[in-house]
C-alpha cells in the first residue's frame, strides 16, 4: 500500500530525496540509526499501519465539517485546556 | 506511556514516512521525510520547517484558512490582519520560544530532541481569549499565542502541552486510539469530565486532557514544581475513570494507552519517563 500513487497531484510534492537533511552530530545520528534498525526489525504489519494512516487522511479530507475534527485550545490562564 | 517513548515515536514517524514514500529514510532524512509526508497527506494546510528544529513563523495563510474552514477560528479573527503579531514584537517572541526550549531541555534534552524531530512549524498568531491550540487536520504544526504574562517556563509548558496533542494525532494515524469517529465522540452521550476544565467534554477531548495532564505532571515534577503537579493528579484520575467506563469508544491500543496514563498518575514515576524519552525503556506495545 502506498499513499503517494504517482498521480500528477502527487508529483507536485517535493521529492523526499531532495528534502532537507539534518546536520545532527555523529552521536545523535548513530543513536537514531540504531533505533531505526531496531524498530524496523520488530515492526509488524506495515499494511495495517498504512491502512490506519489512509483512513485518518481520508477522514480529514472527506469531512470538512467543523465537528469532524479534533480541536482543542489553550484558553485564559485560569481556564486552560 | 508511549507518547513519551522515543522508540515508539521513531517507530510512528518512520512508519508514516515509509508508507508515503515507499522507501525507508536514513537517520539524516527521517525528520525531513516525515514532515514532507505530512505536507503531502494534509494538502489543505501548510506546514513549513527548518532542517533540525521547528520553524517559528508569524504568518501562515493556508493554515489559517483551514482553521477558519473547520471553525477553529472565526473569519473575524483575521479582520484587518489582527491575528498577525506586529513586526516590532517578533524578535522578542522568537527569543521567548528559544528560552522556552532551554527550559524544556533542563527537564529533558531528549524531550527537546523529540519535539524537534516531530514538529515542523511553531506558528505564532493572535486570537483573543486563546493561548494557542491544536487541530487534528494540521499534524506537525503547533499554533501558539504567547500572552503578555508568558515567561519561558509557561511557554515551554504550553509547547509540551500542544506537542502531546500532536503525539496523540500521530498515534491515531498509525495505531488508532478511538474506535468511533470524532462525530460520535462529540455526542453528548459520549461526554466525560475533563481533567483540566473539570466539566463534561467530548470523549476525545477528555482523553486528550488526561494525557496532557499526565505529561504536565511529569514536566512539573521533574522541574521541582510538585505543588502545581499535585493539583493535576486527582482530576486527571477522575477523568481516566470516566473514560474507562466508556471503553466501547476505544480501541485496544486506546485502552492500553489509558492504562499507561493511569499507571503514571498513580506512581508519578518520572524516572521511567526519562528512560522512555531516552529510548532506554522499551515499550511493550511497539
Amino acid at each position: 500500500m502506498g499513499i503517494c500513487d504517482g498521480s500528477p497531484e502527487c508529483s507536485t510534492v517535493q521529492d523526499p530525496s531532495e528534502g532537507s537533511k539534518s546536520d545532527m552530530n555523529d552521536a545523535e545520528r548513530e543513536k537514531l540509526e540504531n533505533d531505526l534498525e531496531y524498530i524496523r526489525r520488530v515492526r509488524r504489519d506495515m499494511d495495517r499501519i498504512a491502512g490506519a494512516l489512509e483512513r485518518y487522511v481520508a477522514w480529514h479530507r472527506d469531512h470538512p465539517e467543523a465537528a469532524a475534527v479534533f480541536k482543542m485550545f489553550l484558553h485564559s490562564e485560569e481556564d486552560e485546556e | 506511556m508511549r507518547l513519551f517513548d522515543r522508540l515508539w515515536i521513531i517507530f510512528a514517524i518512520d512508519s508514516v514516512a515509509t508508507s508515503v514514500w515507499h522507501q525507508s529514510p536514513n537517520a539524516d532524512e527521517l525528520r525531513g521525510q516525515y514532515l514532507e509526508a505530512l505536507c503531502h497527506l494534509q494538502p489543505w494546510t501548510e506546514i513549513r520547517s527548518e532542517a533540525d528544529r521547528p520553524m517559528v513563523t508569524f504568518s501562515n495563510t493556508r493554515a489559517v484558512a483551514d482553521f477558519i474552514g473547520r471553525e477553529a477560528w472565526n473569519p473575524a479573527d483575521t479582520d484587518h490582519n489582527r491575528h498577525l503579531f506586529p513586526s516590532s514584537q517578533q524578535a522578542n517572541l522568537v527569543r521567548l520560544v528559544e528560552q522556552a526550549f532551554t527550559m524544556i531541555s533542563r527537564v529533558s534534552d531528549d524531550l527537546t530532541e523529540l519535539i524537534d524531530l516531530t514538529i515542523g512549524e511553531l506558528f505564532l498568531a493572535r486570537k483573543e481569549g486563546h493561548g494557542g491550540g491544536s487541530i487534528s487536520s494540521a499534524v506537525g504544526l503547533i499554533w501558539l499565542n504567547p500572552g503578555a504574562k508568558w515567561d519561558p517556563w509557561t511557554t515551554g509548558e504550553n509547547i509540551v502541552h500542544e506537542w502531546i496533542h500532536n503525539m496523540l494525532f500521530l498515534a491515531d494515524m498509525v495505531d488508532p486510539v478511538f474506535s468511533a469517529s470524532y462525530l460520535k465522540l462529540g455526542e453528548k452521550s459520549s461526554h466525560v469530565t475533563s481533567a483540566i476544565l473539570h466539566r463534561k467534554r467530548p470523549f476525545d477531548r477528555s482523553y486528550h486532557s488526561a494525557a496532557v495532564a499526565a505529561g504536565l505532571v511529569f514536566l512539573r515534577d521533574t522541574a521541582g514544581d510538585t505543588q502545581n503537579a499535585d493539583r493535576l493528579v486527582a482530576p486527571a484520575l477522575r477523568t481516566v475513570k470516566g473514560l474507562k467506563d466508556r471503553q466501547d469508544l476505544l480501541t485496544q491500543s486506546g485502552v492500553d494507552l489509558l492504562e499507561e496514563i493511569e499507571a503514571f498518575l498513580w506512581t508519578r514515576d518520572s524516572s521511567r519517563i526519562i528512560d522512555l524519552l531516552a529510548g532506554r525503556a522499551i515499550h511493550q506495545g511497539l
